[in-house]
C-alpha cells in the first residue's frame, strides 16, 4: 500500500509536469464597493516577465470563495471574545458560495473545521476556540500557505487566508526577543537594536512564502508600540504585501469589527486570474495585468519553481 | 530493468490520469474541501493520526549561534581622552553563545512532540574596557609638606597655618563677627608656608607611599591633574532554559530556569591597595519560576504559578590584608585600607571594602479572567515573602575625615587644607565599623487585584481597577534590629531618643506597622464621532509603594558597632591624631543599651504609617492618518509625596537655620550639638527610608509613527515635561525647615526630548524594487538593512554651589546667592563661557543662601547620540542566515560637553573655571556581530 501511494505520488509529479505552469494571481478592482461585475478573461491583458501571457481562468466575485481561517488568539481574554463575536457576525453574514475552514495556529497549526458552507459548525469552533498557549503565526505560515496553494493547485475555486491574531512577539515558543541572560554585564550593547532577531526571522519567512501563491489577510487585534513588537507587525504587513494580501492592526477594540468586516469584504471581491507561466523561466517574474475598465490591484511579483 | 521502470511509469501516468478524470466528475469546491482534507492530513495538521504520519517526522529545531566583537583598533579615541593627549582606549569585548528551541525528544524514553518544548540559551561574556576620569590629587611639594607654590582656585597663595600655634586671641570683641581684623583664635603661619617634615605624621606618610603621582596638569592651578585611564575587567555567563508542556488541551505548564555567574572588576583608580574605586565584584543570579494556565472555557482562564529568584553579590574580599596594622594606625583591625577623606582630593581606600549579599524572593500567584457579555473581569493575588542576607560593613579598618580647619585661620573661609591636616595626621572625624555578624531580613508582601473593562457602546470602552496591597514590615531572622525612638528617654542626658531593640522591652519583632492600602485606578477609551482610526484614551491611576528592604546593615546598631570620634571643635581640635591610632571601644558588643548610640550617627526608621503615595493622569489622542501614519499627542500628570529619600533631603536631627545668629560658637562641637533636637546623636541616618520627598511632573508628547511601507519603518518622539520637587539635590536640602525653599526644579529634568529612529530593508535584490538581480549578484545585494536610533535631550538645570560652607555644621548643603540685577545668560554661550558667574555671589559666612536649589532656567548642555546598525543577510540553504552586523554607537563620533564649573567661589577668591566647560566626551564605538540562524 505504502509502495502505490509513492507511485501515485509520482505519476502525479509527472502529469504535473506536463501541464502548463500557472500563476494564480489574486486580483481587485480599485475602488470596488462591491457593485462592480466579475472580470472577464477576454477583457484581460496580461505579461509575465515581460513576455505576454495567456490568461487561462478568471475566478470571479461570484465563484466560490475558500477562506483559510486561522486564529492565533493567546493574549486578552476581552480582545478575543471580540474578535469571535464580530466574527461570527461577519461569518453568518457570508453568501453561501463562500466556504469557510478553520484552523488554529497557537501551539501548531491545527484543523478544526473542515471547509464548509454550513455556518454552524464553523461559529462553533470561532466560539469555542481557547485563548491560551503560545503565538504560532510565524510557525504556521508556511505551512498554511502550502495546504492553501495545494488546494488552488487542484481546484477552480478562490482560495484565501485570512489569520486573526492578537500575536506578541514576546509570547511566541521561539525566542525573538534576546532576553537579558547576564544581568551583571552592564555593558551589552548587542541588545541595543532589539529587533535583529524578529526581522530576521521575517526576512527568513519571507523567502519561504513569496513561493506560495495565495494572498493572506492578517488581522491584528492588538497593536502594540514597543520595538521589538513594532518590528514584528511591520513584518507582518510585509508578508501580507508581498503575497498580495493585507494587513490591519487594531488600535483600540472598537476597530475590531470593522477591521475584520473589511479584511472578508476585501477576500470576497477577490478575483483569481491564473495566467500561464512562460515555459523556461524560473525564479522571480514580474506579472503586470490591464483592462479598459478600469484599474486593478494586484501581486506583481512571482516566483516560479 | 529499465523497461520495467518505463512501464511502472506509464501504468501510474495512467492510474493517476484516470483518477484526475474521476475527480473532474465533481464540482470545483468538492475537489477543493478533498484537498484540504488530503493536504491537511499529510502535513499533520488533523487530530487523528494517518498512515502518512505513522513514521515520525524529523524534529523541528530552531536556534543560532553568535558571536559580538568589539576592539578599539575599530573605534575613534574617545575625546575625553584625545583631550589629555592620548591616542587609545583599550577596548576588547567577546559576547557569544548560542540558543536551541525544540520538541522535548528522549530517544526510545520520551517523544515530546506537539507537546513538549524547550528553549535553552547560553551566553558569555569577557572584556577590559578603559576608563578615564579627571581627578585632582596632591602635588609632589605638597606631599613632603611644601605648600609654597599650592594657590587657591584664584591663583593667590594658599596659607597652611600651624595648629600647634593656636591660642586665644586676648583683643578679640565678641560683639563684633569673626574676620581677619577681629579673630578668636590666633594661629600662626607655618614659615614659608613649609611644613616641616619633623611635623608630618609617620602613618600619613606610610599611607602616601600607597598614592600616585599627578599625570596630567589640566588646570588651572595644579587642579585637575590626575588622568584615570584604566581598564576595568568584566565576565559573565549565564543560561536561560525553558520548558513549555501541554498534558491536556486545555492545560498548560510553564518552566523558566536562568543562571548567570558575573564578575565585575571596576578600573582602579590608584594602582596601590588605597584604590578608592568601587570593589571587584562577584554576582551569582539564579531564578526559576513554574506556571500552570488552566482553560476552564472558551471566556474563562485561570493560571497560578510560583517563581523563587536569588540574587548574590560577594564585594572584594580578595585581600584580607590588615593595612591599618601595616600602617601603624593603632584600634583598627579590619580588613582593607583604611578610608582617609581630604576633599577636594581623591579619597584614599574605600567605603564597603568587602561584602557578602544576597536577595531571595519567593512568590505565588494565581489568577483568574473571564469576559461575561460586555463585561470583562480579572481577579489576581500575589504573595511574596522576600529574605535579605547581609554583611556589609561600611568601614571595617575606619574612616578618618580631614577637613581644612585645622590647618586654617580660625573662621576665615579659604585658608588652610584638609591634605596639610592629613600631613599633620589631624583628623576632625573617625568611624569605625564593627559587624560582628551578617544581617538576616525578612519582609512579606501581598495584593489582591480586581480589573473590570465594561464596554458600554461600540465606541466606549470604560475600565477600573482596585488593588488591595498589604506589607508587613521589615524583620530581623534573629530579632538583631534596632532604631531610635524619637519618645523614648535617652538615660544618657534625659532628652528624647533612645535605642530600642527588636522584640526586648514589650517591643514587636519590628519597628513599623503592617501596611495596608487600597490602589484605585480608572480610565475610558472612546472612538469619538464614530471613526475608528481615532482614539481618545484617558486614564486615572494612583498607587502606594513598599518600604523596600536594602541589603545592607542599617538598623543593627547595638550587635553591630560605629564607634564614632568627633571633633570638639574642627577649627581648634582634632577628633582622632593618627599617630595615635583610635581609642579601644569602651563597651563590648552587643551593647543592646538604650544610649548605646549617642554620641554616633543613629539608625532612624520612619515608624509612621506614611508611605509613598503616587498619583497620575493622562489623555491622549490617536489617529491613524492615510499612509499607515500614526500620529499621537497627549497630555500627563504626576505627582507624588511622602517619597522615600535619604540623608541629602531629610534630617529630623536638623539644627534650625535661625541658629545661624550664633556663627562661630556653631564650631563648638558641644554648644552645636546643643542646638540639636536630639543632641545625643551626632546625626541620623536615615539609609534612603524616610517619607517625606514631593514631586510634581507635568507633560506633553507627541509621537508620529509610519508603519512598514516599502520596507521602511519610522517614528518620531518628542516630549516636553517640567518637574519639580524639593528632594532631589542634586547636593542636599539646604533648609529642612521650609520645604517650600526646596520647592525648585528637579535636579534631573531635561524639558525637551526627542528620539527618532528607523528601520530600513534596502529595496534590493529580487522580489524587490533595485537591483532585481536572479544571477549571483543577489546575493551581494539582497539581505541589506540599517536600523538607527537618534536622541536628544536638553540640559539639566544647573545646581550652584558655594565654594566654601562656612555655616558652622548647621547647613549640610548650600545654596549661592543671586546678584540683583544681573543677567546670569551670557550672550554668546560657548565651552568658554557658559552661564554668567558674576550674577551669583559666595553667600556670607553664616547664612543661606537665596538662589534655588537648582536655577529655574539655566541648563546644563544639551546631550545627543546616533547609534547605526547595518546588517547583511546570506541566506543559508532554504531556512537558514548567516548574518553579519556592524553596529555604530555615536557612529558620528560626536563629543557631548561637559557640565560647566559651577562651583562659585567667594569674592576674595573668586573661582576662576565658574561657568567654563573643560572638555567633552563620547567617541565611537563599533561592535561587529556574526549570528548563524537555523
Amino acid at each position: 500500500m505504502r509502495y502505490a501511494a509513492v507511485v501515485l505520488a509520482w505519476a502525479a509529479m509527472l502529469l504535473e509536469a506536463q501541464s502548463p505552469r500557472l500563476l494564480r494571481v489574486p486580483v481587485w478592482r480599485e475602488g470596488d464597493n462591491g457593485e462592480a461585475g466579475g472580470l472577464a478573461a477576454a477583457e484581460l491583458r496580461a505579461t509575465v516577465a515581460g513576455a505576454s501571457a495567456r490568461v487561462v481562468r478568471v475566478l470571479g466575485p461570484e465563484d466560490h470563495l475558500l477562506v483559510l481561517l486561522v486564529l492565533d488568539m493567546t493574549e486578552e481574554l476581552s480582545l478575543a471574545d471580540l474578535a469571535r463575536e464580530a466574527l461570527g457576525a461577519e461569518v453568518r453574514a457570508l453568501p453561501g458560495h463562500v466556504y469557510i475552514a478553520v484552523l488554529r495556529a497557537q501551539d501548531g497549526l491545527k484543523v478544526l473545521v473542515d471547509p464548509t458552507s454550513e455556518r454552524e459548525p464553523v461559529l462553533r469552533a470561532i466560539r469555542e476556540l481557547p485563548v491560551s498557549g503560545k503565538a504560532g503565526l510565524l510557525e504556521s505560515l508556511p505551512a498554511a500557505l502550502k495546504l492553501a496553494d495545494a488546494i488552488q493547485n487542484r481546484s477552480a475555486v478562490r482560495v484565501a487566508l485570512l489569520y486573526v491574531t492578537d500575536s506578541n512577539v514576546y509570547n511566541y515558543r521561539d525566542d525573538y526577543i534576546n532576553p537579558v541572560v547576564n544581568w551583571s554585564d552592564q555593558h551589552d550593547l548587542s541588545r541595543r537594536f532589539p529587533e535583529g532577531l524578529i526581522k530576521e526571522k521575517i526576512a527568513r519567512l519571507h523567502r519561504q512564502v513569496t513561493a506560495y501563491q495565495t494572498p493572506l489577510a492578517i488581522v491584528h487585534l492588538n497593536y502594540r508600540s514597543d520595538r521589538v513588537n513594532e518590528a514584528y507587525q511591520s513584518g507582518l504587513m510585509q508578508l501580507s504585501a508581498s503575497l498580495g494580501g493585507s494587513s490591519q492592526f487594531c488600535r483600540s477594540r472598537h476597530e475590531i469589527p470593522q477591521a475584520l468586516a473589511a479584511a472578508l469584504t476585501r477576500l470576497r471581491r477577490m478575483h483569481r486570474v491564473d495566467l500561464e507561466a512562460p515555459p523556461r523561466r524560473d525564479g522571480l517574474v514580474q506579472v503586470q495585468i490591464h483592462t479598459e475598465s478600469g484599474s486593478l490591484t494586484y501581486r506583481d511579483r512571482f516566483v516560479l519553481p | 530493468m529499465k523497461v520495467a521502470i518505463g512501464a511502472l511509469c506509464v501504468a501510474a501516468a495512467a492510474l493517476a490520469q484516470q483518477m484526475a478524470q474521476q475527480t473532474a466528475g465533481r464540482s470545483e469546491i468538492e475537489k477543493a474541501i478533498e484537498e484540504f482534507r488530503t493536504q491537511s492530513r499529510l502535513l499533520g495538521l488533523r487530530a487523528e493520526r494517518t498512515a502518512a504520519q505513522r513514521s515520525p517526522a524529523r524534529p523541528r529545531f530552531h536556534g543560532r549561534l553568535f558571536e559580538n566583537f568589539r576592539n578599539d583598533a575599530l573605534d575613534a579615541v574617545p575625546h575625553e581622552v584625545r583631550q589629555r593627549g592620548g591616542t587609545k582606549s583599550m577596548l576588547r569585548r567577546n559576547q557569544f553563545g548560542f540558543n536551541l528551541t525544540g520538541p522535548l525528544i528522549v530517544p526510545r524514553l520520551y517523544d515530546g512532540a506537539r507537546r513538549t518544548y524547550f528553549s535553552v540559551s547560553y551566553e558569555g561574556m569577557r572584556e577590559r574596557i578603559a576608563r578615564s576620569l579627571l581627578r585632582t590629587i596632591p602635588t609632589m611639594p605638597e606631599r613632603t609638606g611644601d605648600w609654597s607654590q599650592t594657590v587657591d582656585q584664584a591663583g593667590n597663595p594658599l596659607p597652611i597655618y600651624d595648629p600647634a600655634s593656636t591660642r586665644s586671641n586676648p583683643a578679640f570683641d565678641r560683639s563684633r563677627p569673626v574676620s581677619r581684623d577681629n579673630l578668636e583664635h590666633l594661629r600662626d603661619p607655618f614659615p614659608g608656608n613649609r611644613i616641616p617634615a619633623t611635623r608630618l605624621d609617620p602613618v600619613a606618610q606610610r599611607a602616601l607611599v600607597h598614592y600616585p603621582a599627578p599625570n596630567a596638569s589640566v588646570g588651572p592651578f595644579f587642579r585637575n591633574n590626575y588622568f584615570i585611564h584604566t581598564p576595568e575587567t568584566n565576565t559573565a555567563d549565564g543560561v536561560i532554559l525553558r520548558l513549555d508542556h501541554a498534558p491536556a488541551e486545555n492545560h498548560r505548564l510553564t518552566a523558566n530556569t536562568s543562571i548567570s555567574n558575573g564578575f565585575q572588576g571596576p578600573a582602579p583608580w590608584f594602582p596601590t591597595a588605597a584604590n578608592p574605586a568601587q570593589p571587584e565584584r562577584e554576582f551569582q543570579n539564579r531564578r526559576a519560576s513554574l506556571e500552570h494556565v488552566l482553560t476552564i472555557s472558551p471566556r474563562s482562564v485561570n493560571s497560578i504559578g510560583m517563581e523563587v529568584s536569588s540574587n548574590a553579590s560577594t564585594g572584594g574580599g580578595s585581600s584580607r590584608r590588615n593595612f591599618a596594622r601595616e600602617l601603624g594606625l593603632a584600634g583598627v583591625g579590619g580588613e582593607g585600607f583604611p578610608n582617609f577623606r581630604m576633599q577636594p582630593y581623591l579619597s584614599m581606600g574605600r567605603p564597603y571594602p568587602i561584602s557578602r549579599t544576597a536577595r531571595n524572593q519567593y512568590e505565588w500567584t494565581a489568577s483568574f479572567s473571564t469576559k461575561q457579555g460586555r463585561h470583562s473581569w480579572r481577579i489576581a493575588g500575589r504573595y511574596a515573602r522576600s529574605q535579605v542576607n547581609t554583611y556589609y560593613p561600611q568601614y571595617p579598618a575606619g574612616t578618618f575625615r580631614f577637613g581644612e580647619g585645622l590647618t586654617s585661620l580660625p573662621g576665615i573661609i579659604n585658608t588652610g587644607h584638609a591634605f596639610a591636616s592629613f600631613l599633620l595626621g589631624l583628623a576632625e572625624y573617625a568611624e569605625l565599623s564593627v559587624v560582628q555578624s551578617p544581617s538576616y531580613f525578612r519582609g512579606s508582601s501581598a495584593t489582591a487585584t480586581v480589573r473590570h473593562a465594561w464596554e458600554l457602546s461600540d465606541r466606549l470602552t470604560f475600565h477600573w481597577g482596585l488593588d488591595f496591597d498589604l506589607q508587613t514590615p521589615r524583620i530581623e531572622k534573629y530579632d538583631r534590629q534596632s532604631t531610635v525612638d524619637l519618645e523614648a528617654t535617652n538615660p544618657g542626658n534625659g532628652r528624647k531618643g533612645a535605642l530600642i531593640f527588636a522584640g526586648r522591652d514589650g517591643n514587636g519583632r519590628s519597628f513599623q506597622p503592617v501596611r495596608m492600602k487600597l490602589e484605585p485606578s480608572a480610565g475610558f477609551s472612546w472612538n469619538p464621532f464614530g471613526a475608528p482610526k481615532t482614539v481618545l484614551r484617558a486614564s486615572f491611576a494612583r498607587s502606594y509603594s513598599g518600604i523596600p528592604i536594602y541589603p545592607v546593615q542599617w538598623g543593627t546598631q547595638g550587635y553591630n558597632g560605629t564607634p564614632t570620634y568627633i571633633s570638639s571643635n574642627v577649627q581648634l581640635e582634632p577628633a582622632v591624631k593618627l599617630a595615635a591610632g583610635l581609642p579601644v571601644p569602651g563597651r563590648p558588643l552587643p551593647d543592646l543599651r538604650p544610649d548605646a548610640a549617642n554620641d554616633t550617627v543613629a539608625d532612624l526608621m520612619d515608624r509612621s504609617r506614611r508611605q509613598p503615595v503616587y498619583q497620575s493622569a493622562s489623555l491622549s489622542l490617536e489617529h491613524e492618518a492615510p499612509g499607515s501614519v500614526v500620529v499621537t499627542m497627549g497630555a500627563a500628570y504626576s505627582g507624588g509625596r511622602d517619597l522615600l529619600v535619604g540623608n541629602w533631603a531629610a534630617n529630623p536631627n536638623a539644627i534650625h537655620p535661625e541658629a545661624l545668629r550664633f556663627r562661630d560658637r556653631l564650631n563648638d562641637e558641644q554648644f552645636h550639638r546643643s542646638l540639636r533636637p536630639y543632641p545625643q546623636f551626632k546625626g541620623f541616618d536615615v539609609y534612603s527610608s524616610w517619607p517625606l520627598g514631593r514631586y510634581h511632573r507635568d507633560a506633553g508628547f507627541l509621537r508620529v509613527e509610519k508603519r512598514a511601507s516599502h520596507g521602511l519603518t519610522l517614528s518620531f518622539y518628542y516630549e516636553f515635561s517640567k518637574q519639580l520637587d524639593d528632594y532631589s539635590g542634586p547636593y542636599g536640602r539646604q533648609d529642612h525647615f521650609n520645604r517650600r525653599n526646596e520647592w525648585s526644579l528637579t535636579a534631573y529634568n531635561r524639558p525637551h526630548t526627542l528620539s527618532f529612529s528607523f528601520v530600513y530593508e534596502l529595496p534590493f535584490g529580487p522580489n524587490k524594487a533595485v537591483f532585481a538581480f536572479a544571477d549571483w549578484r543577489r546575493h551581494l545585494v539582497e539581505g541589506w538593512s540599517v536600523s538607527a536610533i537618534s536622541t536628544y535631550a536638553s540640559g539639566e538645570p544647573i545646581a550652584l554651589r558655594p565654594q566654601f560652607n562656612n555655616t558652622g555644621g548647621v547647613l549640610s548643603a548650600l545654596n549661592v546667592d543671586v546678584v540683583p540685577g544681573v543677567n546670569p545668560r551670557v550672550a554668546k554661550r560657548g565651552p568658554e563661557l557658559w552661564f554668567n558667574p558674576l550674577a551669583f555671589a559666595h553667600p556670607a559666612d553664616f547664612s543661606m543662601g537665596n538662589a534655588s536649589r537648582t536655577h529655574p532656567f539655566l541648563r546644563n548642555p544639551s546631550n545627543q547620540n546616533h547609534d547605526l546598525s547595518l546588517t547583511k543577510r546570506f541566506a543559508v540553504g532554504r531556512d537558514r542566515t548567516l548574518e553579519f552586523t556592524a553596529m555604530g554607537l555615536n557612529f558620528i563620533n560626536h563629543a557631548n560637553w561637559e557640565d560647566p564649573d559651577n562651583v562659585i567661589g567667594p569674592p576674595s577668591a573668586p573661582n576662576v573655571n565658574a561657568g567654563r566647560i573643560i572638555g567633552s566626551r563620547g567617541g565611537r564605538i563599533i561592535q561587529l556581530g556574526l549570528r548563524y540562524s537555523f
